[in-house]
């Protein structure tokens, strides 16, 4: 099974190029070439390199120098603050504490569960799984706990800064 | 603070993977709703309503249930695209380790309480590509089954 432009087509009916563009740069997890993007984003280079030019001067994105030719990734940046921004649009002070507290059971929910106090000391038990199974519930754990962490560290982000945030934003508190 | 800042953090790429997937689930004509799970922005996975009628096929509605894992750039990306409908017809696309197939691309369908396994080559391994080629997929998978 498996066809290199199954859906393609219906994707390029419901989106325009930069859309396509901008998603696919903007869901790297690796620096990649404007040919890379444009096959990915099914446009030609030269409109992959127009957009890619276009989402660099808006700090989407930001371009690393390599050997063979420039590439591009998410600018992490900004990334961070759209999640953020996301945060303090959709929470009070008081629900950004229990979303706080909520993640910080979930990291203990997975310390308890697996006997381990980090996701590296969870990744290195795959080494000693006996099936794929075993290993892929063990990634996916360790996967998890790094993003709970990482959702931990934006959350605590907005509570520590959130009297100035609110200021800056206008709002009345809630 | 990030442990990450300054260069490549797998976590920082889940999350946006995840981010860039719901968006696209929400252009699919398939699709009807898209939710985030634990949290709607904090999600660790993605559930979105699939109606076959939106598109003219006579089939149950079902889930499609979608998880994105980066690691270390030198690891492959793991993913699950898993569908399940109201008559209990359960399948999914997946790309991770297991015992069954060749690779990390499969294909498994539930038939009498198992599943069966066959290969299967994901054209890109971007998550919004991997979207539409995956729904192509479903709407194939969900005609046939009716």
């Amino acid at each position: 099974m498996g066809n290199q432009s199954r859906g393609v087509e219906t994707w390029k009916n419901h989106t325009t190029a930069f859309d396509r563009v901008r998603s696919i740069v903007e869901g790297l997890d690796q620096a990649r070439t404007a040919q890379y993007i444009a096959e990915a984003a099914a446009v030609s280079e030269t409109t992959a390199h127009n957009h890619l030019k276009r989402l660099t001067g808006m700090d989407v994105i930001r371009t690393v120098a390599g050997e063979d030719a420039t590439r591009y990734e998410p600018d992490p940046l900004y990334t961070r603050f759209r999640t953020l921004r996301e945060l303090i649009n959709k929470h009070d002070h008081q629900e950004l504490l229990e979303l706080k507290a909520d993640l910080q059971q979930e990291i203990e929910d997975i310390e308890q569960q697996y006997g381990v106090d980090s996701p590296t000391a969870l990744r290195e038990q795959t080494t000693e799984t006996n099936t794929a199974a075993k290993t892929m519930e063990l990634v996916e754990a360790a996967s998890d706990w790094e993003l709970t962490r990482y959702h931990l560290s934006i959350v605590d982000d907005a509570i520590d800064n959130y009297t100035e945030y609110e200021a800056i934003d206008g709002r009345t508190p809630a | 603070m990030c442990a990450f800042d300054g260069g490549h953090d797998p976590r920082q790429a889940s999350h946006e993977a995840l981010r860039q997937i719901r968006e696209q689930l929400r252009r699919h004509p398939l699709i009807t709703g898209v939710e985030g799970l634990p949290h709607d922005t904090l999600h660790k996975e993605l559930r979105a309503d699939v109606d076959p009628s939106s598109i003219g096929v006579e089939a149950p509605r079902g889930t499609l249930t979608v998880r994105w894992f980066v690691s270390d750039p030198t690891d492959p990306v793991r993913f699950t695209f898993h569908y399940s409908d109201e008559s209990g017809f359960d399948c999914g696309w997946h790309h991770h380790e297991q015992d069954h197939v060749a690779g990390l691309g499969h294909y498994q369908q539930r038939t009498s309480g198992n599943y069966s396994y066959e290969e299967f080559q994901f054209g890109s391994k971007e998550p919004s590509r991997v979207v539409w080629e995956i729904l192509d997929e479903l709407q194939m998978v969900v005609t046939q089954e009716r």
